[in-house]
């Protein structure tokens, strides 16, 4: 797109009459020319105006011999144009020709001369048409070069095509019915302010309609399907408005059709598919009039065609957000942005609401921008956001959004809520921006008791708290060395060997213990009657010599021995309950037990009252013999 | 003569940094958040030949926080090997594979493998030879009193109580076997560089198959020096270099 112009500094702008002389611009600065501007802007002939000098040519695409138009045009004032020279490659078919144009509006002043001449190419290839000058004021104007291609002549006929030169435009239009419209004279571009952005970041996507016919309107448009973008149209109350543009050196209508914001949701690239419009085109109409009243009334000299235009696919490159230095709390908002978080009481009663309201307005992807995730304290209940946004999309998304939280603080306490801070990446900078959050102080007093009831403490915390890893053990590590280890090593066998040793030894020992102990009783057992019978044998010799006394002592003797060694009773132990205590758990008969008892008796009586005792002393001696006899034989019967 | 002695005080003083002065200096580091001081520290500690599943753990936090994942996890796994079961250790483990790259369909495990493991994991290597000795020890106690007492209802009380106790003690030696195994044995390894490529052979000429990104974790087969035979849970095989990876 080449726009040749030369913009002066309005100071050197002049006011122009018709008619006004070459010299009127060659004044020079003083008292003159501070009279002339006074007078002006006394005469409120506002001029603002400022010069250029622009070369066009009416195509830039040509056949050899094809007769086209090349226009010098002075915007303001100029004079002294000198054209380039085009003799050697072109033949002059008409001109220059000059026109004058001159026009008030409002009090301003235009004013534009131009020099058009018609020329034809002599031959294939590509020419320059060099550049022409002309002098403003004290500034010299220049135009572009304009870049000239000559294709071949008659044999190349233009096709209706969207490619090709389309340049044989006339020669066609006698065969067919109106005129075509090549894609030269009409085409739509599609264009992306950027080839590469961020995921997020905003695009404009603007469809353009180049147009060197009389455009009438659009029809059947056919948008594109933006896949992997979020879009936003930009609303248009305005009509379509038609601007000048100059490309290549052809001189275009411009419709800028519609803008669409593009938001990419995916990385990678995306191609965002063509346009396609039909537009209606008025033409004249190349036919002969079919009767006298058509040529008459001049009907079917105009018709409108419906031409199909199809822009081109563009690609964009759309990367991932840097990962470095990536804030936690960041939820996916590109942009520019800014940030306030009001609430709307200082001091609240516990279980009453309080309304947080968080609102986010800035340039971007404001839409896409989710809720905040509240740190409130945990006696803080919070209830989903009420969302309001609104959007303006005139140059641009931008907007505010706005979150309503619904707050109740359960506990009374001083409370200062932070941690509300809102990060955005800048698209422009290529940096993450964290907006701190405004500190919010609050202080809940005590609640109504009534209305406490309905607690429902909130349990999301607890599992969200889980999202960072826990913190590193503080403190001694506990290090040991690498390879010692206590399973299998010498100190758990030892610990295992101690113990079993010690039982083995333990019962070592009580077995034993028994043995003797048991030993010792089964032998005083076995020998208890023999050993009676030992001390009864002792008495027996008491009695054949009559010593009383002493016969009865060795009676009771015989007798507390027995017992003691076959009960394993030591002397001391053997009172009488005991010994018949003793009896009878051996299953001694209840007779033989009380005989046992009366025998003592009697024998201890005799020994400390020997005379007293009358009576048999042979049957004592039979009835002791008897006695363990009798017990002998009932304890070996159980 | 001097001079070597004086260079070798320095070289045995720098090696005599008391692990005490390097853990404090590590925590100061990790409460600073200056996460590459504390890996320093404590990678120090652990050239120093000691371990403990508390130094492993730490030292995986570091590594998490200056985003490696990789040795994060590896030091965790290391942690988990020295102390099964430990919570800590779980969540953070737990929490550092869900930003590991590489998702591997693993197969299903087998229920009794399962329960194994689960068992061998139970308590540490030490935990089964305290168990084994306590068990013992009880076991000894009560078949003791079988022998000596004479009611009979203490002496089937104690009988039954003897052979439990003696049940767990021949368990938890044969568990406690099979822990140390486990331990001693590097079954195990984690890729700890950023992009692995595992090859069909152990060279560099050899093709690459596909690639792994740290933190995948995978059995190894075989290793030397140089290169490692790894198997990942859907059952491919290839060679890793043995850099890339900590084996454990």
């Amino acid at each position: 797109m080449n726009t040749h112009s030369h913009k002066l500094k309005p100071f050197y702008s002049l006011l122009f009459w018709r008619g006004v002389s070459c010299e009127t611009r060659s004044i020079s600065f003083g008292l003159k020319a501070k009279l002339l501007l006074f007078l002006c802007f006394a005469s409120s002939f506002v001029l603002a105006q400022s010069s250029s000098f622009v070369a066009q040519v009416s195509k830039n695409k040509v056949a050899v011999g094809e007769v086209f138009q090349i226009a010098f045009t002075v915007n303001g004032a100029g004079g002294n144009i000198s054209l380039p020279n085009i003799n050697a490659d072109f033949n002059i078919a008409g001109g220059p020709n000059q026109s004058n144009s001159m026009s008030m509006v409002n009090g301003n002043i235009s004013q534009s001369t131009t020099i058009s001449i018609f020329i034809a190419a002599k031959k294939e290839g590509k020419f320059t048409i060099g550049a022409a000058t002309c002098v403003s004021g004290n500034q010299k104007l220049e135009t572009k070069p304009i870049l000239i291609e000559v294709g071949k002549g008659a044999t190349q006929q233009a096709n209706t095509g969207n490619q090709g030169n389309g340049a044989q435009q006339q020669t066609q239009q006698q065969n067919q019915v109106a005129t075509p419209v090549g894609s030269e004279e009409l085409f739509v571009r599609t264009y992306l302010s950027k080839s590469k952005c961020y995921l997020g970041e905003q695009l404009i996507l603007t469809q353009k309609v180049y147009s060197r016919v009389d455009l009438r309107g659009f029809q059947n448009v056919q948008f594109p399907q933006y896949n992997g973008f979020w879009s936003q149209i930009e609303e248009n109350t305005k009509q379509i408005e038609l601007k000048q543009e100059n490309v290549n050196g052809v001189n275009y209508y411009v419709a800028d059709y519609n803008r669409v914001f593009l938001f990419p949701q995916r990385t990678g690239n995306i191609t965002v598919e063509p346009i396609e419009l039909e537009c209606i085109v008025r033409r004249q109409t190349k036919r002969q009039p079919r009767n006298i009243f058509e040529q008459f009334f001049g009907a079917g000299g105009y018709e409108d065609v419906v031409v199909k235009v199809k822009s081109k696919a563009v690609k964009v490159d759309v990367l991932d957000l840097p990962l470095d230095n990536k804030p936690q709390d960041f939820s996916g908002a590109v942009g520019d942005y800014s940030y306030k978080a009001e609430i709307s009481k200082q001091q609240v009663k516990a279980n009453d609401a309080v309304n947080l309201k968080i609102t986010i307005s800035g340039k971007g992807n404001i839409k896409l921008v989710e809720p905040m995730h509240l740190n409130l304290p945990e006696s803080f209940e919070s209830y989903d956001p009420k969302v309001s946004e609104k959007i303006s999309t005139n140059g641009g998304v931008s907007g505010s959004k706005t979150y309503d939280y619904l707050i109740i603080p359960r506990e009374k306490g001083e409370f200062v809520l932070d941690k509300l801070n809102f990060s955005y990446f800048d698209s422009d900078k290529k940096q993450y921006v964290t907006l701190p959050s405004p500190e919010i102080k609050l202080s809940v007093l005590e609640g109504d008791a009534s209305s406490a009831q309905v607690i429902t403490p909130t349990k999301k915390g607890i599992n969200e708290t889980e999202n960072d890893i826990r913190y590193i053990k503080t403190g001694n590590l506990d290090l040991h060395k690498k390879d010692d280890e206590f399973f299998s090593s010498f100190m758990h066998y030892l610990l295992l060997l101690i113990p079993t040793v010690l039982f083995i030894g333990g019962i070592v020992l009580v077995r034993k213990h028994i043995k003797e102990n048991s030993n010792i009783t089964a032998v005083k057992e076995r020998k208890a009657a023999k050993l009676a019978k030992k001390q009864l044998i002792v008495a027996e010799k008491h009695l054949s010599t009559n010593n009383k006394e002493l016969f009865f002592n060795e009676i009771l003797n015989a007798l507390h021995k027995y017992i003691g060694n076959k009960f394993n009773l030591s002397i001391v132990d053997l009172s009488k309950d005991k010994i018949v205590e003793m009896l009878l758990s051996r299953h001694v008969t209840n007779d033989t037990a009380k005989n046992v008892i009366e025998t003592l008796n009697t024998c201890e009586y005799a020994k400390y009252a020997p005379s007293a005792v009358t009576g048999d002393l042979q049957k004592v001696y039979n009835d002791t013999v008897e006695l363990i006899s009798q017990i002998e034989e009932q304890i070996k019967k159980t | 003569m001097k001079h070597v002695l004086y260079i070798l005080f320095l070289v045995i003083s720098l090696h005599t940094f008391s692990s005490v002065d390097l853990t404090q200096q590590a925590e100061i580091f990790y409460k600073n958040k200056n996460y590459k001081g504390a890996i320093e520290s404590y990678e120090m500690i652990v050239k120093q030949g000691v371990m403990s599943y508390k130094l492993f753990y730490n030292l995986g936090n570091a590594y998490y926080k200056n985003n490696e994942i990789g040795k994060a996890i590896y030091n965790y796994e290391l942690a988990n090997k020295l102390k099964p079961n430990n919570d800590d250790i779980i969540m953070n483990l737990r929490i550092a594979n869900q930003k590991t790259i590489d998702k591997i369909e693993s197969k299903e495990n087998f229920f009794l493998g399962a329960i194994k493991t689960g068992l061998v994991n139970y308590f540490t290597t030490n935990g089964w030879a305290w168990l084994s000795i306590a068990s013992l020890i009880v076991c000894l106690v009560l078949a003791f009193s079988f022998f000596v007492s004479g009611s009979v209802s203490i002496k089937r009380l104690s009988f039954f109580t003897a052979v439990f106790c003696f049940i767990v003690f021949i368990s938890s030696m044969v568990l406690g076997f099979s822990a140390l195994q486990s331990k001693q044995q590097i079954s195990f390894a984690i890729i700890t560089t950023r992009e692995s490529k595992i090859h069909e052979e152990p060279s560099t000429t050899s093709n690459s198959k596909f690639s792994l990104h740290d933190g995948t974790k995978v059995s190894v087969i075989e290793t030397n020096e140089t290169w490692t035979n790894i198997k990942l849970e859907n059952g491919n095989e290839g060679w890793v270099k043995t850099a890339d990876i900590g084996l454990f």
